[in-house]
């Protein structure tokens, strides 16, 4: 199968949503005449004139003008070009975009995606490195996806620029750069927005992750898998709304969870996952629910306590070794 | 030698205490007169003071868990000094918050091997307990080797039960109740299958239930013999257990003076109205229920349901026990309507062919053993009903009639009534005002 990085899946998406919907455009900064900071949106202005637009440097104007599109009849994709900098148009991502369907008793639809480049990213510091997802899985009305390989990169984002309520799409900034199988258009199966996928089948521990934390999972994985310890792995893909079953159904059968992100561990993005099994299936769990991520700090910049700040898979499975 | 901590025993009622707090941490120094935990019964918190010089070694019971008094719940001792028991590694791995694997392993075998205090709380993963409660396995039978401590699934599943005579009696656990329950009835507790981990009062309950259901229809003793129930028996038990249970009663007894009541009987035997005594207690104490509705209601959920109808039961005692059929609109039928019914009830009760609609609805009974000379009793009230009032024998008796002696026919009427609804005074005026309408017939017609 042919082999691309998560950077052109998305762009491949985007180029066939962009063909098949008229009403579909991107909006953002830097992103028509420079491609955007990371290359994903290399060769679409080209492709699409006039449907791929530069934006002053206004969070405020290109989310709010993005509601206003969508309201209007348009499938607007706006880029955040980080996702720290959604804090600038906080009103219209969680009081217009997420809210707008619900006042007016669904005669309005924003079918809108929120493109929001995340994570450490190697020096990018307290300000440019931030997994800010845990903040929107609290606001209803937002859909939050977070895939973790170029195929569900390309799968998701079509689904999410075909979903008529407000998605918001993270998409690791380390991700980009990796490469995947993705298969010809005709192969594709379509992603249902709110589906986990049980990416390995194990007996013995359920690992849960999303994005880039996924890569943790994996390694923890095979790494185990060595010592003959057999780890279910859980891709969340979605995080609101999140897979219940399918993890359920997983602690079910292995007795064990542990969850793993990127995001400050306090109040992140799976602590939802580690309440909801204490409350719904806490009779079938034989050891603690086990927790990674990110200590309680602002990211450093120092390359060495950046290295100090992440998780890595030995950590894993050093907790994992340490419940069996 | 470390000193056990115990759960006092903090008076003559108290079976178990719950620790309320520890206010030394394992390790601390503890001096003697200190307050060393505080203890909560469902009645106080006491606090109990360290009666030696030491080092708090251990906790076996943590802060919140309820024991049986005289439970260990610690040791104070030299420093380093062993504990007894393996309950210290809770308390241990406190401290060590992220033991390796192979130090948690160690630490658990340790605690595999020893038996826990009575009455420790075990700790287990959720899964490990839904598994040892399917299994019926004790929790504090299963050495851990999970992480910690701590009792896992695989502990579970592979426990095999140590032969039962290994231990002899190996210590069953138990609610305190459910000890003494099994102590005052000679039960030994391992014969008891617990529902939940540890045998508790309702365990005992079943097990007795099933040891009589066994023994139905055998008995040790030739001169004994053992009879079913019949259903009006089970019946009667039933009702009159329900209603000792449900109504708090007072008895209270009056002598009547019958004699106008018997003449203004012969008047009416004279004129060929043949009337019991007991019809005649049935219009009367009619009349003086429509003018004390408290004695003519029933209680249901803090509710008190008047009724302004009197259906008036009469007992019928059968060779094999009692019914007691009413007669509906009492207060409204007249004395020979009531006879006849009277009659014909108690016919139909005989040859067991009331109908069932008789039997319900009654608003007050009256019960009558006046033939067997009873002078006086407590009959038990016919529920739903608040009140039930009892008839005994007439009989001549001296009495003292305007400074004279003289002979009258004295009848003792015997009132239960529920004290929910029916106080002293009320009961007492009613019944004065039977007395009133019976020592003066005339009055039926006022």
């Amino acid at each position: 199968m042919r082999k691309i990085t998560f950077s052109e899946a998305t762009r491949e998406a985007m180029a066939e949503e962009m063909e098949k919907y008229p009403e579909v455009f991107v909006m953002g900064e830097d992103i028509a005449r420079q491609g955007g900071i990371f290359g994903q949106f290399k060769g679409l202005p080209a492709e699409f004139p006039g449907r791929v637009i530069d934006t002053p440097i206004s969070e405020t104007f290109i989310v709010g003008g993005g509601v206003g599109a969508a309201l209007g009849g348009a499938r607007p994709v706006v880029d955040m070009h980080f996702a720290d900098f959604i804090g600038v148009c906080m009103d219209e991502v969680f009081n217009q975009m997420a809210k707008a369907r619900y006042m007016f008793g669904g005669q309005a639809k924003i079918p809108l995606v929120l493109r929001a480049p995340d994570g450490l990213a190697g020096g990018g510091a307290a300000q440019h490195s931030q997994s800010v997802e845990s903040w929107f899985i609290h606001i209803p009305g937002i859909k939050v996806v977070a895939p973790s390989n170029p195929y569900d990169a390309k799968m998701v984002l079509k689904a999410a620029i075909e979903c008529d309520d407000p998605v918001l799409y993270f998409e690791n900034k380390v991700l980009y750069k990796e490469t995947g199988e993705v298969p010809e258009k005709e192969d594709e199966v379509p992603y249902v927005i709110g589906k986990a996928r049980v990416e390995r089948e194990g007996k013995d521990v359920t690992i849960v992750s999303y994005s880039i934390g996924m890569k943790n999972a994996r390694a923890a994985a095979d790494e185990l898998a060595k010592d003959g310890i057999s780890a279910e792995v859980v891709d969340l893909i979605t995080l609101s709304p999140w897979d219940k079953e399918t993890v359920i159904n997983s602690v079910k059968k292995t007795h064990r969870l542990c969850l793993v992100s990127e995001c400050v561990k306090q109040g992140g993005a799976l602590a939802e996952v580690a309440a909801t099994v204490a409350e719904e299936a806490l009779e079938y769990l034989d050891a603690p629910i086990l927790r990674y991520g990110a200590p309680f700090t602002p990211i450093p910049f120092a390359p060495t306590l950046e290295k100090l700040y992440r998780v890595y898979p030995e950590d894993l499975v050093k907790g994992i070794k340490g419940v069996l | 030698m470390a000193t056990e901590l115990l759960m006092p025993k903090l008076g003559l009622t108290m079976t178990e205490g719950t620790i309320d707090e520890w206010k030394k941490k394992v390790g601390e120094p503890v001096a003697k007169g200190e307050i060393i935990y505080s203890v909560a019964t469902d009645k106080l918190t006491n606090d109990v003071e360290a009666d030696v010089d030491g080092i708090l070694l251990a906790i076996a019971v943590p802060e919140g868990e309820t024991v049986p008094c005289k439970t260990v719940v610690g040791w104070v001792g030299a420093a380093g000094e062993a504990v007894p028991s393996a309950a210290a590694a809770p308390a241990e791995t406190k401290a060590a918050t992220e033991s390796s694997p192979a130090a948690a392993v160690q630490t658990d075998a340790a605690a595999g091997k020893t038996a826990r205090p009575v009455g420790q709380y075990v700790p287990a993963t959720p899964y490990a307990k839904k598994l040892a409660r399917e299994k019926g396995i004790d929790l504090a039978a299963i050495p851990a080797t999970g992480y910690r401590g701590v009792v896992v699934s695989r502990d579970v599943e592979g426990f095999v039960p140590a032969a039962a005579t290994a231990a002899g009696a190996a210590a069953v656990k138990a609610s305190p109740l459910a000890e003494k329950v099994a102590a005052d009835l000679g039960i030994d507790l391992a014969d008891v299958k617990a529902a939940h981990g540890r045998v508790l009062a309702e365990d005992l309950l079943r097990y007795i239930a099933a040891t009589r259901e066994k023994a139905d229809g055998e008995t040790a003793d030739a001169r004994e013999e053992v009879k079913a129930m019949s259903g009006m028996r089970k019946a009667i038990a039933k009702n009159m257990q329900n209603s000792h249970m449900t109504s708090p009663t007072v008895t209270f007894n009056l002598g009547i003076d019958m004699t106008e009541m018997k003449h203004y009987r012969e008047q009416l035997k004279a004129k060929e109205i043949k009337v019991s005594y007991t019809d005649l207690l049935v219009k009367f104490v009619a009349k003086a229920l429509t003018e004390f509705p408290l004695l003519n209601c029933s209680v249901q959920n803090n509710k008190i349901i008047y009724k302004h109808y009197v259906n008036m039961g009469v007992a019928v005692a059968l060779d094999n026990g009692l019914v007691v059929p009413n007669i509906v609109d009492a207060d409204k039928k007249s004395l020979t309507e009531i006879s006849a019914e009277v009659k014909e009830m108690a016919r139909l009760a005989r040859e067991g062919k009331l109908p069932p609609e008789k039997l319900s609805g009654g608003t007050f009974t009256i019960t009558n053993l006046g033939m067997y000379g009873i002078e006086s009793f407590s009959p038990i009230i016919n529920q739903p009903e608040v009140a039930i009032l009892g008839v005994n024998t007439m009989e001549d008796k001296v009495v003292v009639r305007n400074g004279e002696i003289c002979i009258r026919p004295i009848m003792n009427l015997s009132l239960t009534a529920d004290h929910r609804v029916v106080d002293g005074s009320v009961a007492a005026q009613f019944l004065q005002r039977v007395k009133s309408l019976m020592e003066n017939p005339a009055l039926i017609l006022a």
